[in-house]
C-alpha cells in the first residue's frame, strides 16, 4: 500500500512537473475550462507568441490557451487578461505583481552555484526584480514563494541542462 | 419582374458574404502575423478594434456551466441576438463556413453527377419534421453538458472549429486533430442524411433559432399565385434541408437562405417570398379575392 502511495505520489509529481502553466490571472482550473470558450483571442494578441493552444492530446482541455514556459515564457505584458471576454482570465489582474501562475522552484542538485559556479540568469531576468528571486551570501539564488509570480523567464534562462528552475502551475492541468 | 431580379441579387450577396466570411477568416491570422492586432479572435468570439462579439451559444453555455453571469460577456450577445430576432437564424445561411462548404461541395457534386449519372430521384417529404425534435435535440445537449461539465457546445461547433483551426495553422501553432471533430460530423450527414447537422443538432443554429418569434424575417406562402404544374415542387426541390416551404412547422428548421425563393420566383409565378409581418398573406388574399370578385362583376 506504502509503493501505491508513493508511485501515486511520484505519478503526480511528474505531471506537476509537466503541466503547463495557464495565462496570467487563470481561474481555477475547474472554473476555467467549464468558462473558457476558446476563442484564441490571448493568443493572438500575446506578442510573445507564448500563449499557445493545447492540441487534442489534452483531451477536454483542447483548444485552451497554455505556457510552456521553456520554450516561450510569459513576459506579463498583461495584454491577455485586457481582451478574454469571458473573464477566465481575471481582469482584476493588471498589473505583474498580482499574476499568480504558479511558483517556481531550485533544485540544488542541478543549479550552478550550488554546484560552485557563479551564475546569476534567474536572479537578473526575474521581473520581479530581487524580490522573487533573492541571492543568498550574494551566491545562491533562492525563491520568495510569497512573491513569485510564475512567469518562467528564469526557467527559460536557466543554463543548466534541463533547466535548474522549475515553475510549478498553481492550476494543474490533466 | 422587378421582385424577381431581387430575389436573384439577395442570393448573390448571400454567396458575395459567404466567401467574404471564409477570406476573413484567412485573412485575420495573416494580419496577427504581421502583427497587426486590430481584429482578433474566431467564429467562437472576435473583437474588431475594441467591439466584441460572441456566438450567444457560447454565453449560454457560460452562463450554464458557471451558474453565474459575466455582464461584458451578456453585453458582447447583444448584436448577434438582435441580428437572430430580425433575420433568423441567418449566420447559418449568410455566414457559417461550414454550410459554405457543404453548399458549394453539393452544388459541384449534383453538377458533375448530372453529367456521368441520371439525376437520382431525390426523396422529398411532403411534410416539415416536428419542432419538438429540434428542441428536444437541443435540450439533451444542453444537459448533458450540464451533467458531465465540460463545454460541449465549443466542441460542436464546425464553424468555430474550422475558423479556430485555419487561424491555428496560419499562426503556426500546426492544424490539430480537431478537425477530426468537423470529419465526423461531415461523416454524420453521410450516415443520417442530407445536412442532418445543420438541420437537427448544431447547437449554434439551435441558439439563434430561440430567438425566433413571428414577427423575425420568415417565408410566407401565397396559395393564390402558386400554380406549379411539376410534381415534384421546385421550392422543396431546391431547400438544402429537404424542407417544404409551403408547408408549416417551417421553423426552427428553416435558415433563410432564400434558395426556395429564388427558385419560385424564376420556375413558379412568386408564390414564396420573405416578410417580417405575419398577417401579410392573409392582407393579399384579401385583396387579390376583392380584385377577382371586381372582375366578375366588371
Amino acid at each position: 500500500m506504502n509503493v501505491f502511495k508513493k508511485l501515486l505520489q511520484g505519478i503526480k509529481e511528474v505531471i506537476n512537473y509537466k503541466s503547463p502553466l495557464r495565462p496570467p490571472g487563470a481561474l481555477k482550473e475547474k472554473d476555467f475550462i467549464k468558462r473558457c470558450i476558446k476563442c484564441n483571442k490571448c493568443a493572438q494578441i500575446c506578442p510573445y507568441d507564448s500563449i499557445v493552444m493545447a492540441d487534442i492530446s489534452w483531451g477536454k482541455n483542447m483548444g485552451t490557451p497554455v505556457i510552456f514556459p521553456r520554450e516561450v515564457p510569459c513576459y506579463v505584458c498583461m495584454k491577455c487578461t485586457a481582451v478574454c471576454p469571458t473573464g477566465v482570465l481575471d481582469t482584476n489582474v493588471d498589473a505583474k505583481e498580482k499574476v499568480k501562475m504558479g511558483i517556481a522552484e531550485i533544485s540544488t542538485e542541478k543549479c550552478l552555484p550550488y554546484l560552485g559556479v557563479i551564475c546569476r540568469a534567474c536572479f537578473e531576468h526575474c521581473p520581479i526584480f530581487r524580490e522573487a528571486i533573492y541571492l543568498e551570501d550574494e551566491m545562491y539564488p533562492k525563491v520568495n514563494t510569497d512573491k513569485c509570480i510564475g512567469c518562467g523567464i528564469c526557467e527559460k534562462v536557466c543554463s543548466a541542462e534541463d533547466s535548474a528552475i522549475i515553475v510549478k502551475s498553481t492550476n494543474i492541468i490533466i | 419582374m422587378r421582385e424577381f431580379n431581387f430575389y436573384k441579387t439577395l442570393n448573390r450577396t448571400r454567396k458575395v458574404v459567404q466567401l467574404a466570411t471564409l477570406l476573413f477568416l484567412f485573412i485575420v491570422p495573416i494580419l496577427i502575423f504581421f502583427e497587426v492586432r486590430f481584429i482578433i479572435g474566431n467564429l467562437y468570439s472576435i473583437t474588431v478594434g475594441g467591439l466584441d462579439i460572441t456566438d450567444p451559444s457560447m454565453v449560454l453555455q457560460n452562463i450554464l456551466l458557471a451558474r453565474s453571469f459575466y455582464v461584458p460577456l451578456l453585453i458582447s450577445a447583444i448584436i448577434p441576438v438582435i441580428i437572430a430576432f430580425l433575420f433568423g437564424r441567418i449566420f447559418c445561411s449568410w455566414a457559417c463556413p461550414y454550410n459554405t462548404i457543404l453548399e458549394e461541395a453539393e452544388r459541384i457534386y449534383s453538377k458533375i453527377l448530372a453529367k456521368f449519372i441520371m439525376k437520382r430521384k431525390a426523396k422529398q417529404a411532403n411534410k416539415n419534421p416536428n419542432p419538438f425534435i429540434y428542441w428536444g435535440i437541443y435540450l439533451f445537449l444542453t444537459l448533458l453538458a450540464l451533467i458531465i461539465g465540460i463545454p460541449l457546445f465549443t466542441f460542436l461547433s464546425a464553424p468555430g472549429i474550422i475558423s479556430s483551426q485555419i487561424a491555428a495553422g496560419i499562426i503556426g501553432n500546426g492544424i490539430g486533430l480537431e478537425l477530426t471533430i468537423v470529419f465526423a460530423i461531415l461523416l454524420s450527414e453521410v450516415i443520417f442524411g442530407r445536412r442532418f447537422w445543420c438541420k437537427y443538432v448544431c447547437p449554434v443554429g439551435a441558439s439563434f433559432s430561440l430567438f425566433g418569434t413571428k414577427k423575425t424575417l420568415h417565408i410566407t406562402y401565397n396559395e393564390l399565385q402558386c400554380n406549379c404544374t411539376i410534381k415534384l415542387e421546385p421550392c422543396s426541390n431546391s431547400c438544402p434541408f429537404n424542407l417544404v416551404p409551403k408547408n408549416s412547422n417551417l421553423y426552427p428548421y428553416c435558415t433563410n437562405c432564400g434558395l426556395c425563393v429564388k427558385t419560385c420566383e424564376k420556375i413558379g409565378k412568386g408564390a414564396l417570398s420573405f416578410s417580417f409581418d405575419n398577417n401579410k398573406n392573409s392582407q393579399l388574399n384579401i385583396i387579390q379575392d376583392q380584385e377577382i370578385q371586381n372582375k366578375k362583376v366588371s
